[in-house]
């Protein structure tokens, strides 16, 4: 019987798998952020365009190849994971976390940087925003590499191999999204504090 | 060795690695302001779509999770340039 016949006859319709919906409910939150963000950026635009300035674009745009390049690798992992070849697919997730890892030294390094100028999170409304938007990201970051850690021991040794493979699939599944999704809000995190009020 | 299915991320990689070049010289070196916010927003949003599509394999997910990922890339760049749009006037 096709689904909509099915949902007609009051049959229970498929559920999106919890993953999906995190990521909508997360981009969400996010988005709203981005809003109230711009919308206080129009009462002092030259405000936030010199605070701006005073952060390395550079920094930013090398923070983006690495989260594009990790993405890569995890999302790499995950084809060769669904074919079944799980040794290769462990090798990409820690190939994966160690290029990542080089985002949190470079964001470590713009944190020590702006604090020992003194540029604090009470600086000014654009640095309370900095702050707050890098430092929400830097917690999913955070939480992210201890999930590709995870991922990267591969699937249960004590458990039935196909249950493991099958469990192990499933979870490279979920964990490469989050991972995925953690790249995709910094786009619009590097745009909105590093781009647009560049110069 | 990278098979057929490998290349399609791969491909996308270094397409997303080129148009952040872009995005960033936009930024940097374009003497025309209104041009370049709206390349830096329209590339951010070619970026998330090229993530959603060759990474996260959205034509995997729920069409209402789709439909909603993508209506939320198009909110968020009509809103950072219409806001910016509205503070440069």
């Amino acid at each position: 019987m096709p689904a909509a016949e099915l949902a007609a006859a009051g049959a229970p319709r498929e559920r999106a798998p919890a993953i999906w919906i995190f990521i909508a409910l997360d981009c969400s939150s996010f988005g709203l952020f981005f809003v109230v963000f711009m919308a206080q950026r129009l009462g002092q635009p030259a405000l936030f365009d010199h605070s701006s300035q005073q952060l390395y674009t550079a920094l930013g745009f090398l923070n983006a190849c690495i989260l594009i390049t990790s993405s890569w690798l995890v999302a790499w992992a995950n084809v060769v994971g669904r074919q079944g070849d799980f040794a290769q697919a462990k090798k990409l997730i820690a190939w994966g976390m160690a290029v990542a890892a080089c985002f949190g030294l470079v964001k470590g390094y713009e944190y020590y940087e702006k604090l020992s100028s003194g540029v604090t999170v009470s600086t000014n409304e654009f640095f309370t925003f900095y702050y707050a938007l890098t430092g929400i990201h830097f917690v999913h970051y955070l939480v992210g590499m201890v999930i590709l850690g995870v991922l990267a021991q591969g699937p249960h040794p004590y458990a039935p191999p196909d249950q493991a493979h099958a469990s192990y699939r499933k979870w490279l599944e979920g964990g490469s999204l989050y991972w995925h999704m953690v790249d995709l809000l910094w786009i619009f995190i590097f745009s909105l504090l590093y781009l647009v009020g560049a110069r | 060795m990278i098979g057929n299915d490998s290349a399609a991320p791969r491909n996308a990689w270094l397409l997303l690695l080129l148009i952040s070049g872009l995005s960033f010289v936009a930024a940097e070196f374009s003497a025309e302001r209104h041009i370049a916010i709206a390349a830096i927003v329209g590339i951010a949003a070619a970026k998330i779509v090229v993530i959603l599509v060759r990474f996260m394999d959205i034509d995997r997910a729920p069409a209402g999770i789709r439909r909603y990922l993508y209506g939320w890339t198009l909110v968020c760049s009509a809103a950072i340039f219409g806001l910016w749009w509205a503070a440069s006037a």
